[in-house]
């Protein structure tokens, strides 16, 4: 067991998959020569070499497209997308290619690729590098989309989601990278997709959350249980497809649920999961199911007060879970 | 010689007994005959007495102890040589059910908690208006509207501590648990002065009775049926000669003895209703051992008057004041409390109007007696004030059909109404 960060996990991760399987390759934008933008490929051009980690042009929609023809000849690209602000161009290849391939070729074809996105606010990096977006990727039919809030989860369901047939959408969350460190196995080990965590067991609301917010939720927590209010916590960890059973399952018993997202409030993935708490299980709640999200703003805001003021954070989510208990 | 002390036969269907205390300790001499240990029944203690002279020389079983018919629980010192007691075991196939020892005294079980047979048991029913009507009334949560729903709960009844009076899913949980836990057989229950609660274990004789209760209120399929008898003849005969009859015999007749002797005359064309329902068979009994339901301190016993066909009134009388007697001394013997066909409850004694009382298992009728009060009743046109009797009559409706029970408690009243017809048979 040793203490690693966020984003060592990562690259612990790749080089382990790439040692494992040689058909396994990055491409992205200054990943070979300069390591990343954030390092998390650092070293890994020297190990296994120029073709196997590729510098790619300045053009999202390339790097896509050409991990899907590499991902139809039978590759398993990992490819990076420096910032997910900047993935918009890539979209085209993303929804109506690797998407659609398993489906529209009945399963003949997959694209068994993984795009790592490195994504999230409260860095400081302003309209154009703080976006998070997992929303778009969250409604399309044919992705899997994770989003891990540990170093643990990091480093496992980057190994899924390589390993697996399908295309995945990985977020790694840039305010988490240097900001957690945890002890990891040395030991091969692997997340499932699919599967949440709870993170705590409480019995009097259920509080759901993903990447940075976990982080934020989990402090919130530690006020409410001073004031008395048994909190049960989920860490979702994939988004898509999202475990409905386990948060389901929390809800029925605890009958009431405060739900965490960064990003803008409208059509974001706690709506859909609100939506399905209340078709499923209506007849188990106590109170309507709040949300405490990102403001509906174009984009995160560049100077720190207002950061702060856009983003969720540990007073407001006591502030809403408090509300919803009184209710 | 050493010789082991068994449990002797306890009585019908007693199959075990708990040791409440050694009469003899270790160590003292015993005399034939003597007490050597006191043992709880299902309905009565005993004490048992040694078959030798001798010494005691070493309990086997501690008070306490739950001990089986036929088991060793104890070691006398006998002179000379002896025959052992043979343990045995009392055969399951007695005709009863036996029922383990460690589901008999379990709570319901947790599944049971809660569902519509349970409620039942508790006297809970859906009053589907009433649901309905609270559901509309009060502010309250999807999941509270369930849970009244499930637990058929009244929402008027609770007050909520949810925003602006709203009733709240731990309100109605906390509603459920109360009315869980009212749920207890409450011998001497006395106002608490300063604790909020007061926690009475519910042992002994209370908690076999308990266990009775459940036992034959969940094997057998009760259906209680009312029916009114315009006692005024029997009223006015009792009026005329209840003090002549003190005075000349001693005692003080109530109206027991003519119901038990209507009931006797009833069965002539209703023979199942004294009967026992045992295994596959019905035991139809051509005698009438008449349990008549006393209550005690903390509990209550139903003694058993036996051959009530070959009884006189009085006699009759007589034998219900002896067992009342020793039921308050408590010491009625094991056959003074077994072997009835067909029982009497009176509830009328304490003021009821109705009731429907449990059947004794295998026993197939129970009779519930209320209070006589006078009411208008409609005779010859014209309304006139009249002495009436509620009776209640469960019967067991897996043997028992509706309209013969019925009929059966309609020809009882018939007789009790018209005394005359049979009184001077049974004097």
């Amino acid at each position: 067991m040793k203490k690693v960060t966020y984003i060592e996990a990562i690259t612990q991760a790749l080089y382990e998959e790439m040692e494992r399987d040689e058909k396994v390759f990055l491409i992205g934008q200054d990943i070979g020569l300069y390591g990343g933008v954030f390092k998390a490929t650092k070293g890994l051009m020297d190990r296994f070499g120029a073709e196997r980690v590729i510098d790619a042009p300045i053009s999202e929609v390339y790097i896509a497209g050409g991990s899907v023809g590499a991902a139809l000849v039978g590759l398993k690209p990992v490819a990076e997308i420096q910032f997910a602000d900047f993935i918009t161009p890539s979209m085209d290849q993303i929804i109506q290619q690797m998407a659609k391939m398993r489906y529209r070729t009945g399963g003949s074809w997959t694209c068994p690729m993984t795009i790592r996105v490195c994504c999230g606010g409260e860095v400081g990096g302003g309209l154009y590098h703080s976006q998070i977006n997992e929303q778009w990727f969250f409604s399309q039919p044919g992705l899997i989309v994770v989003l891990p809030s540990t170093p643990y989860d990091a480093k496992g369901l980057l190994k899924s989601a390589i390993r697996g047939n399908d295309p995945v959408i990985y977020f790694e969350h840039k305010r988490l990278y240097r900001s957690v460190k945890e002890e990891i196995p040395d030991e091969d080990f692997t997340v499932p997709i699919g599967k949440a965590a709870i993170r705590k067991e409480g019995k009097d609301i259920t509080l759901v959350a993903y990447g940075l917010m976990c982080q934020k939720t989990m402090e919130a927590i530690e006020t409410l249980e001073k004031d008395g209010i048994s909190c049960e916590f989920i860490d979702m960890r994939t988004l898509r497809p999202w475990d409905r059973e386990t948060i389901l399952e929390s809800v029925k018993k605890t009958s009431r649920a405060v739900l965490v997202q960064e990003n803008s409030k409208t059509g974001g993935v706690m709506a859909e999961v609100s939506a399905t708490i209340t078709e499923e299980v209506f007849d188990y709640l106590d109170a309507p199911i709040s949300r405490v999200c990102g403001l509906d703003v174009p984009m995160l805001p560049f100077a720190p007060p207002m950061e702060h003021f856009f983003l969720p954070n540990a007073e407001k989510i006591v502030r809403v879970v408090k509300k919803v208990m009184e209710y | 010689m050493e010789y082991k002390v068994i449990v002797p036969p306890l009585g019908e269907s007693v199959v075990e007994g708990t040791i409440v205390k050694w009469l003899k300790n270790e160590g003292d001499p015993v005399k034939v005959d003597d007490p050597l240990v006191e043992v709880m029944t299902d309905k009565i203690n005993v004490e048992i007495p040694s078959p030798h002279d001798g010494v005691m020389k070493k309990h086997l079983v501690a008070p306490e102890t739950v001990v089986e018919v036929g088991a060793e629980i104890a070691v006398m010192e006998v002179e000379g040589e002896v025959e052992q007691a043979r343990t045995f075991q009392v055969k399951p196939d007695d005709g009863r059910e036996r029922i383990p020892k460690e589901q008999e005294l379990k709570a319901p079980p947790e599944e049971f908690v809660g569902t519509t047979e349970h409620h039942a048991h508790m006297g809970i029913h859906a009053d589907e208006a009433a649901i309905e009507g609270g559901i509309k009334a009060v502010k309250s949560s999807p999941v509270v509207r369930r849970l009244a729903r499930e637990h058929f709960i009244d929402l008027r009844k609770l007050s909520g501590t949810g925003k602006s009076g709203r009733v709240s899913k731990a309100d109605v949980l906390k509603y459920i648990e109360m009315r869980h836990s009212v749920d207890i057989v409450r011998p001497d229950f006395v106002f608490p002065t300063a604790e909020p609660e007061e926690i009475i274990p519910i042992t002994g004789i209370r908690k076999v009775i308990a266990e009775h209760m459940v036992r034959s209120a969940f094997t057998i399929p009760h259906v209680t049926t009312f029916d009114e008898a315009d006692m005024s003849a029997l009223v006015s005969w009792r009026r005329r000669n209840v003090d002549k009859i003190e005075t000349l015999h001693g005692v003080r007749i109530t109206y027991l003895p003519f119901i038990a002797k209507a009931i006797i005359f009833a069965a002539r064309d209703f023979p199942w209703m004294n009967a026992t329902f045992e295994g596959d068979n019905l035991h139809v009994k051509k005698y009438f051992n008449i349990g008549m339901a006393v209550a005690r301190k903390n509990s209550l016993i139903v003694p058993v008057v036996k051959h009530c066909e070959q009884k006189s009134l009085l006699e009759i009388a007589r034998e219900m004041r002896e067992l009342g007697d020793k039921a308050e001394a408590d010491t009625l013997k094991i056959e003074e409390i077994t072997g009835g066909t067909i029982s009497i409850t009176n509830a009328g004694v304490m003021g009821a109007l109705g009731s429907t009382p449990i059947i004794a298992a295998p026993q197939v009728a129970i009779l519930g007696v209320h209070k006589i009060v006078e009411k208008p009743v409609v005779r010859d046109g014209e309304i006139v004030v009249g002495p009436i009797l509620n009776f209640g009559l469960s019967f067991d409706h897996r043997v028992i059909d509706g309209g013969y029970a019925v009929q059966f408690l309609r020809k009882m009243i018939e007789f009790l109404e018209d005394p005359d017809s049979w009184l001077l048979s049974v004097i």
